[in-house]
């Protein structure tokens, strides 16, 4: 059989909770990705550590405390530019407060180091029921939230200035596209874990924007090469006993080298000039 | 020098007594001005003068920390309203997606145009892209409308951004230094284009501008700034000297 995995029912649950976090981190990771904020995710699983430690701390489901924590690093993320701070410090601080929450916490309860493994490197094979529910209700939600707004994302993606002056409500909507990002990071930290969850964000966009394609288009084929490294990942992971994070980042990365070559071997197209102008073809 | 508009001129944009500060440092300094309906305005004034924190106050982007403006937009509803959307159409300088393989096509930036008047939750209908369509083919870009806006000339992206201000039908259009990186070929396009919408659509142009000889032949009045406005007045009454001489005593220019 091609996917082993699947005869198994620890790798049926991983590949429904894989697919669900690579078709929402690859989606949300394009605009992220140019909207120059690819290290937003990267700062939000620090605080969802902090939100597992407190987890972990309090005997509260950790995944449902990352939530919590991820939530409210996005209201400090938000808070902090208020007030000016520069968007990158600002994730930095975050995720600096995070991290030293989480250590703190962490150093204070007892035999928990295992725990704190599986979070800190993922573990795919060994998700339980109450994570798919929780992937489920999260993942849905999100790609629920980002049709329903999707065409206003395009447009603070394209140009938040202008998105502005047409009378979006642009920085209401940052503050939830940055709360989705943090909901994301919760579900897929499950997956390949704390230090390797913003990959599945940022490589698969980056991987499509090489292509030049139109917006949704670079949004499906993100999510397309999202869904094949985590199967991939998987059956490579199952097939050779690795750490299945680290097979299905590695594919993505592969999946990137691909895009890239191709991206250089697209011919160059030439620039088309302009047929008629605005004296001849205007007749409003 | 300033200049108040006679009886008969419909004034449609009004700044009363503006201030704007960054922190300590302020930018603009007791600004008051009028726009008449179809006229083109030139704002010229060395750098961190205010010229785009004064645009940038016009279309919204940012409000007065004192004074007023006002549109009289002449379309029932928004009478009086600042901002006034549906009024003023927008081309910022420098925008993101000049950066290349940002994947978004000319179509894809014009529709964009539309999205502040469709409404948060709605869709695109087939009257806005009928509206789209019609501001690609006015625009002389549909041939290129599928092509990535990043592959696009210098001109066709100044266009593009220009169909994208128009669509939703504004009657006065704000384009913050939109000669910046154009080839010379493009700018004269660029100031036919200037001058077809004010001649023949009525539309109401004001535009950052720093080259001297493109104040003096493409504008009508020139308003410059340094902090607050040392010249408000008629283009035509200015040669090339006069407008230097503005520009020696408000410091360098650019």
């Amino acid at each position: 059989m091609v996917l082993e995995f699947l005869s198994y029912q620890f790798g049926v649950r991983a590949l429904i909770g894989g697919l669900i976090v690579a078709i929402t981190c690859s989606s949300l990771g394009v605009f992220l990705v140019l909207r120059r904020l690819s290290l937003i995710a990267d700062g939000l699983s620090h605080v969802a550590f902090g939100g597992i430690a407190l987890g972990l701390f309090s005997g509260i489901y950790p995944l449902y405390t990352a939530v919590v924590g991820v939530v409210l690093g996005s209201l400090g993320i938000h808070g902090l530019g208020k007030l000016r701070v520069a968007s990158d410090a600002a994730i930095a601080i975050m995720f600096a407060t995070g991290l030293a929450i989480g250590i703190i916490l962490i150093s204070v309860t007892q035999n928990v180091a295992v725990d704190v493994l599986s979070f800190l490197f993922g573990t795919i094979l060994g998700i339980n029921q109450t994570d798919i529910y929780l992937a489920i209700v999260l993942g849905v939600t999100v790609i629920s939230i980002l049709l329903l707004f999707w065409k206003e994302w395009v447009a603070i993606t394209i140009d938040a200035e202008f998105a502005r002056v047409s009378g979006l409500p642009v920085s209401a909507l940052e503050l939830v596209f940055t709360i989705l990002t943090g909901l994301t990071v919760v579900v897929a930290m499950r997956l390949v874990g704390v230090l390797l969850v913003s990959s599945l964000i940022v490589i698969p966009a980056s991987a499509m924007i090489q292509l030049k394609m139109p917006f949704r288009k670079t949004v499906l084929s993100a999510c397309g090469i999202a869904v094949v490294s985590v199967i991939a990942g998987l059956q490579l992971s199952f097939a050779y006993d690795i750490a299945p994070g680290g097979s299905i980042v590695l594919v993505t990365i592969c999946c990137f080298i691909l895009a890239a070559i191709v991206a250089r071997l697209l011919p160059k197209i030439p620039k088309k000039s302009v047929q008629g102008s605005w004296d001849h073809q205007c007749n409003r | 020098m300033s200049l108040t508009p006679t009886g008969n001129e419909q004034v449609c944009l009004t700044m009363n007594n503006v201030w704007f500060a960054y922190g300590a440092n302020t930018i603009l300094e007791d600004v008051s001005l009028s726009i008449r309906q179809e006229e083109i305005v030139g704002i010229a004034g060395p750098n961190g003068s205010g010229k785009s924190t004064l645009m940038k106050i016009m279309v919204g982007l940012l409000k007065p920390d004192k004074g007023t403006v006002s549109f009289t937009c002449h379309i029932g509803e928004c009478e009086g309203m600042y901002p006034c959307r549906p009024c003023i159409g927008y081309v910022p300088q420098n925008p993101m997606i000049r950066q290349e393989r940002f994947p978004v096509t000319t179509r894809e930036i014009v529709e964009m145009g539309t999205f502040g008047q469709i409404g948060l939750f709605r869709r695109m209908n087939s009257d806005t892209r009928k509206a789209v369509d019609n501001a690609i083919a006015e625009a002389g870009l549909g041939n290129v409308q599928h092509e990535l806006f990043s592959d696009l000339s210098g001109g066709q992206q100044q266009r593009t951004l220009i169909a994208r201000a128009l669509v939703g039908s504004p009657h006065i259009i704000a384009l913050d230094e939109p000669t910046n990186g154009v080839d010379a070929q493009s700018k004269q396009e660029f100031y036919s284009l200037v001058s077809h919408l004010n001649k023949v659509h009525r539309i109401t142009v004001l535009m950052i501008l720093h080259d001297l000889p493109d104040l003096a032949a493409h504008v009508e009045r020139v308003i410059f700034l340094q902090r607050k406005i040392i010249y408000d007045g008629p283009s035509a009454n200015l040669n090339a000297e006069g407008l230097w001489d503005l520009m020696v005593r408000a410091g360098k220019i650019t």
